[in-house]
């Protein structure tokens, strides 16, 4: 019927744009001239042109029959602007675009269909898109992560406290964020819990009644009485008959001053145990109700091992339960005085913080944790931890009332005469910090509404109020960021944010918490829309230390540095092997994220670099020498040391190896999601692992199964598209130690070699030989699928930074987007990516000035 | 760690198998009480990537496949579930069956459809609600809790890699609890030293605080673009949740939480100790059925997710190897025959947990429904989920058999006759095409 449209689509659309300008339409009939008529042409151009061409190239994979990548076109809407097709037409240009579909062995379209199809889908794209943004239809209205509202809590009360802790895991969506407002939501439980922590921290955060009484606990080691003293070298000591506190020390040795911790060298041929007890003391404190804050003072002192490590003291407050305790830890230090003058060591902390109950016993644990993190234990003379005396300040108020009290509840000299006044006056002012704006008068009035309810219902002032400003804790004012669209707007646009809303996305973005006084200051002048403000104000914040919890999120999250406390390491395989060294790992990659951040380097050097941050229990795990202390600092690396850029991160190769081995998949899926932007799609139902290939009676490598895998045609499509990335990553072990062959030093095994002598039930086990009956080179030359030859990672590498540059540089720039906007990126903000990467490559890749970019962008400043 | 708190030196405790705790005032009230009417429980529990399945030809199929062999009341049970024999009367397999509309999606997302039978193929992932909901809105008010929602790793994760079974009434997963002693604050906690006065009066606080924001939120709404309507949509209905869980906990304040002579110190257990954290809270429905204090649960043993606890699980037994790894080596029968005998220990542990229970003329168990499942059988297919429904003898239902149900015939016809056998009314569910009649005497 509507032969006579035979012309490509983009060119109907240029002519559809002039008509609609009140142009004059040339070959056309003059229908066309509203918007309707619009639809109704494209929707003929459809029929005619592009859905032949997708009926003979697509539907037989995706159609009726076949959803294959559970996509199905044939149902398609291509209505993009009344329909959620948008996103799938997307995915169907791009890939033809890049000529991955139809497959190789399938029909092959003709131009002109190309250019059917794709002229079309990008011209409905756009139009789509163009609509959705003059409709202020985005959505990007959304609740508070966990640690968003617990930062938040934080700056807006004063108080340091966790309050995400009860709360409901969060889930990071698929591109890796947990802020995404698609998958954040709201449930009944979540209220729950906002309402009781909003009237738990109050009650901190307002302290209405007496100061509640110091209690100065002195703790004296000197004191201590052997607990045995039959034995010839007592090693537990204790306090006999104290009332409320008690000491002891588990190893250690008593001096005429205090107490030593440290244990003597373990004899030859004499076995230690792995999880043996580290020499400390506790404080044990009985019958004591703690809360509020805490002073600890320790003074100590201590004498560095034989190879010259100092001893480091951890303390911990925590409670015995039974026969068991729960620990939260209080902090670290590396103890640099020496024995005969020692320093005191203080630290502040709330015990809200730690888990503690009135009935049971609560401790204070001080224990020298040299060997913690480490992978060896010195093979002579422990550091030694000498502790002279410990303080304890129960109740340590710095002022009565706390600032947190003062700062909302302000002096005023309407306190006492007007008391309805008041409250108005400091309701206000905590409700334009909750909501980050000023509240409307509606919304003030409201919440002052709900104040003299409580206050006539024979409330106190004191309970009426915390009731009141509960209430603001648990209104969307406070929980919902972005697209509110109330308070003074200095915009042009209802589409673009409002200053206030600026802020607040800002300050999400950077510093996951509340915007800080100057930024509301800014916003209260309408000056912070300004692109010269937003600048000033993006490189102030990034050079604050809060923004550390942007390179904490945004890394951790986009690289899923947790994954290393998913993986449980075999310690039969990787002998001397420590837990905590995995939180070192995972501070390693976002210390080194910072320093690309801070220094403004390019961000090629997260792909390789010629340093790295390391502290000293990491450069051993590492085997570089020359690095000292708890503190990261940049080290400068050499060829040999292999570590430059995150694919060498302990992180990265411990949370993407199996925990008894190396697992090229794992590895070779994380670069292609994570730095590539190219997730393979989920395997298809019933495939076969690499064991099951195994050709019978034969022990094939690593890569030989690898390769037989890929064989099978179930896998191959895929496979050989991930594992050769995998491959290139042989060198390093499953803990991501250097190694040449597969059972190197640390006893680093495939787990493909362990399946034939690895039992099944535990107690076979313990009678099986642990270690590998066979070694092999490890190989870590591949061939990628487009041909390349790989010699192993470094060479990997160069690779990226040559050839694939532009897939990182735009997948660096979408994460940061998605994760700046939270919200999945959509095609309306194709064209702004574009301009960003464009900027980015400008820029030479550097980071800070991405941020900048990101920060003036037209998605960042709207809705 | 990220996900967890608090280290916990050691393990706490052990249970032994069907050492119940003593609820004295309960049992007593039940046998003073026979002729009370029965009050029916459901529980529906899951446990992920399906299940060994040698061919029948295969000389260990008896000893590794999952499902029985033979049919009717003398089918032969596998080794795999030889744990679950002590309950062959009071239990029945069920053969063929799966959600029809569950099949569109592959069996790596297949599991979030378990309860809600929903389709949620392509990108908009539309569920629907769940039937413990279904069940919990009908008659979940008579108790102090309408349901229990409870998994291995808590809060709802993303969708297809579900942490939670169940879906509100507009397809919404509602957020599992993981931690055991949450759990257990959350059903017998008291609330410290206040009396009923000042409770009544707390809730009356609560209630004047979601009113003001429930005002707030719905003047806002107004103001907002579509799509931002249903996040604040989000946000009102969980306010309203809250409020009417307030009206039912005010409801509740004459009657006391019941005693339980444990504490929730009992209940401190890591997930790094699986079979207690598994069995811990299998033990808290059984008390939360016992003391009445709801009827409906769910349980996700383990779950689908890459992310969860549950992904470590064998490494109880002291294989090297994820739970998901198992399932993709499917012709290693042995394995996995060893995990999922593992992972039906502990439900049998439960179940003989409800079977010690005396209620009235029977046990706890033969008043309470306990559905078993997965939603794929082979490694990722999903069809013929591996199904077993225990207990409800008492409410009518024919124990003893394997019963080959067949692939037309939906699970939801299943949940019919669930429902209705809880006393709700409905003659349908999702694409139900009525009720299962082959299960009832």
């Amino acid at each position: 019927m509507t032969h006579s449209l035979l012309i490509p689509w983009n060119r109907l659309r240029a002519m559809t744009k002039a008509l609609s300008l009140g142009l004059i339409a040339i070959g056309l009939s003059s229908q066309l001239c509203d918007a309707a008529d619009r639809d109704q042409a494209s929707e003929a151009y459809f029929e005619v042109q592009v859905r032949p061409a997708l009926k003979e190239l697509c539907f037989r994979c995706h159609g009726p029959d076949k959803q294959k990548s559970q996509l199905r076109i044939d149902t398609l809407s291509s209505d993009l602007v009344n329909s959620d097709s948008g996103h799938h037409w997307e995915e169907v240009l791009n890939q033809l675009n890049v000529g991955e579909m139809p497959p190789e062995d399938e029909p092959q379209p003709t131009p002109a269909q190309l250019e059917a199809i794709t002229s079309w889908i990008h011209g409905e794209l756009k139009h789509a898109s163009e609509l959705r943004r003059a409709s202020g239809d985005g959505s990007s209205l959304r609740r508070m992560t966990g640690y968003e509202y617990s930062n938040t809590m934080r700056d807006l009360l004063g108080l340091d406290l966790d309050y995400s802790k009860d709360f409901p895991p969060e889930a990071a969506a698929e591109e890796g964020f947990k802020n995404n407002n698609y998958v954040i939501a709201t449930s009944a439980i979540h209220m729950e819990i906002f309402q009781s922590i909003a009237e738990t921290a109050l009650r901190k955060t307002l302290c209405f009644g007496d100061q509640p009484e110091r209690i100065v606990i002195q703790a004296e080691p000197e004191i201590l009485q052997p607990e045995n003293p039959y034995r010839a070298d007592p090693k537990r000591y204790k306090v006999p008959d104290s009332e409320n506190v008690d000491l002891s020390v588990t190893i250690g040795e008593r001096t005429d001053s205090g107490v030593l911790l440290w244990m003597k060298p373990p004899e030859p041929g004499i076995k230690t145990g792995r999880f043996g007890a580290s020499p400390a003391t506790y404080i044990d404190i009985r019958d004591i109700q703690l809360s509020g804050p805490v002073r600890i003072r320790v003074k100590a002192g201590g004498t560095p091992s034989v190879e010259g490590m100092p001893p480091r003291m951890l303390l911990q407050f925590g409670y015995f339960l039974s026969n068991f305790k729960v620990t939260g830890e209080i902090g670290e230090v590396e103890v640099e005085a020496v024995i005969d003058d020692p320093q005191v060591y203080e630290f502040n902390i709330r015990t809200e913080r730690y888990p503690t109950t009135g009935e049971l016993i609560s401790y204070l644990k001080i224990s020298n944790s040299f060997d913690a993190g480490t992978s060896g234990i010195p093979k002579a003379g422990y550091p030694q931890l000498f502790i002279d005396n410990v303080e304890i300040v129960l109740e340590s108020y710095d002022a009565w009332p706390p600032s947190s009290h003062t700062d909302i509840l302000f002096e005023s000299a309407k306190a006492t005469k007007d008391s309805d006044a008041y409250v108005r006056l400091v309701l206000k002012k905590f409700m334009t910090r909750a909501y980050r704006r000023p509240p409307t008068k509606s919304e003030l009035a409201r919440m002052a509404g709900l104040y003299e309810y409580l206050h006539s219902r024979n409330g106190s002032f004191e309970e009426s109020i915390i009731g009141t400003f509960s209430a603001v804790l648990c209104a969307p004012g406070f929980l919902l960021l972005d697209g509110q669209a109330a308070g003074e707007g200095s915009g042009t646009s209802s589409n673009s944010l409002t200053d206030y809303e600026l802020a607040s996305r800002l300050s999400y973005f950077l510093w996951s918490t509340m915007p800080d006084e100057r930024l509301f200051a800014l916003a209260e002048r309408g000056l912070l829309h300004r692109p010269e403000v937003l600048k000033k104000e993006a490189l102030r914040m990034i050079d604050d230390a809060r923004s550390d919890a942007f390179v904490e999120h945004f890394c951790s999250q986009w690289l899923n540095l947790d994954s290393v406390y998913t993986v449980m390491v075999n310690p039969e395989y990787f002998r001397g092997f420590r837990e905590p060294l995995k939180d070192e790992m995972r501070r390693e990659t976002t210390e080194f994220f910072r320093t690309v951040l801070k220094e403004n380097l390019s961000s090629l050097s997260l792909i390789d670099s010629d340093f790295t941050v390391l502290n000293a229990p990491l450069a051993k795990f590492y085997g570089i020498e020359g690095v000292a202390g708890l503190q990261y600092r940049k080290v400068a690396l050499t060829p040999k040391d292999r570590r430059g850029g995150i694919l060498t991160h302990g992180s990265v190769l411990l949370g993407n190896s199996s925990g008894d081995d190396t697992h090229p998949i794992k590895r070779g899926v994380w670069l292609l999601e994570r730095l590539l932007g190219d997730p393979p799609p989920p395997p298809p139902p019933a495939v076969p692992t690499l064991a099951e290939n195994t050709v019978a009676g034969e022990r094939l490598s690593l890569k030989d199964k690898l390769v037989a895998h890929r064989e099978s045609e179930a896998c191959m499509t895929c496979h050989r598209k991930i594992d050769p990335w995998g491959i290139a990553f042989e060198n390093y072990s499953g803990i991501g130690v250097w190694r040449d062959s597969t059972v190197a030093e640390s006893g680093a095994v495939p787990a493909a070699l362990l399946k034939s002598v690895q039992p099944r039930k535990k107690r076979e086990s313990k009678r099986q030989s642990k270690r590998p009956q066979k070694s092999d080179v490890v190989d870590p030359r591949t061939t990628l699928a487009n041909g390349t030859e790989i010699q192993d990672l470094d060479d990997l590498k160069a690779y990226l930074i040559e050839h694939k540059r532009d897939a990182f540089a735009e997948t660096l720039v979408r994460k940061v987007l998605a994760y700046g906007l939270g919200r999945y990126l959509e095609f309306v903000d194709t064209e702004a990516v574009k301009r960003l990467v464009a900027e980015f490559r400008d820029d030479e890749y550097r980071l800070k000035d991405l941020i900048v970019s990101i920060v003036l962008s037209e998605p960042f400043k709207t809705r | 760690m990220a996900t967890q708190s608090w280290h916990l030196d050691r393990r706490t405790f052990l249970r032994s198998a069907g050492v119940s705790i003593a609820l004295p005032w309960l049992e007593g009230m039940a046998k003073a009480a026979p002729a009370e009417r029965i009050k029916p429980r459901m529980c529906f529990t899951y446990f992920h990537y399906g299940v060994p399945m040698p061919p029948d030809d295969h000389p260990d199929r008896l000893k590794f496949g999952w499902f029985p062999v033979g049919e009717g009341r003398d089918y032969q049970a596998t080794e795999t579930l030889s744990s679950l024999e002590p309950f062959r009367s009071k239990m029945t397999y069920l053969g063929g069956m799966s959600h029809p509309l569950g099949r569109r999606v592959g069996g790596h997302q297949a599991g979030d459809v378990f309860l809600t039978g929903a389709d949620i193929s392509g990108k908009l992932y539309r569920q629907s609600v769940s039937v413990d909901q279904v069940a919990a809105m009908a008659i979940g008010g008579a108790n102090r809790f309408p349901s229990l929602v409870l998994s291995t790793s808590g809060g709802v994760n993303r969708p297809y890699k579900s942490h939670t079974l169940s879906y509100d009434r507009v397809g919404r997963p509602i957020p599992s609890l993981h931690r055991p002693q949450d759990i257990f604050e959350r059903l017998f906690g008291a609330p410290s030293g206040q009396s009923k006065a000042q409770q009544r009066q707390a809730f009356e606080l609560k209630g004047s605080i979601l009113d003001t924001v429930r005002d707030e939120a719905a003047s806002l709404n107004r103001r907002l673009g579509k799509r931002d309507q249903q996040k604040m949509d989000e946000y009102l209905s969980s306010v309203r949740e809250v409020e009417k869980g307030l009206v039912r906990s005010e409801k509740w304040l004459e009657v006391a939480k019941p005693d339980v002579s444990v504490s929730a110190a009992d209940f401190e257990i890591s997930p790094q100790s699986t079979k207690e954290y598994i069995r811990s809270k299998y033990d808290l429905m059984a008390l939360a059925f016992q003391t009445n204090s709801t009827r409906i649960a769910t349980y996700q043993t383990s779950s689908e997710s890459e992310q969860g606890y549950e992904k470590q699980f064998p490494k109880a037994l002291g294989m090297n190897i994820t739970s998901h790894n198992i399932s993709h080596e499917r012709k290693d029968y042995e394995q996995w025959s060893a995990y999922s005998q593992f992972l039906a220990e502990q439900h049998a542990w439960f179940l003989e947990r409800l079977n010690s229970i005396q209620e009235g003329a029977g046990t706890l168990l033969d008043n309470t429904m306990v559905l078993y499942g997965c939603c794929t059988s082979e490694t990722h297919v999903t069809r013929n989920y591996p199904l077993i429904l225990a207990g409800g003898s008492n409410l009518g239902i024919e124990h003893g058999h394997y019963r080959h149900i067949g692939e037309d015939v939906p699970l939801s016809n299943l949940y019919v006759t669930m429902l209705q056998k809880m006393g709700v009314p409905r003659d349908s569910f999702k694409d139900s095409t009525g009720p299962l009649t082959e299960i009832l005497g």
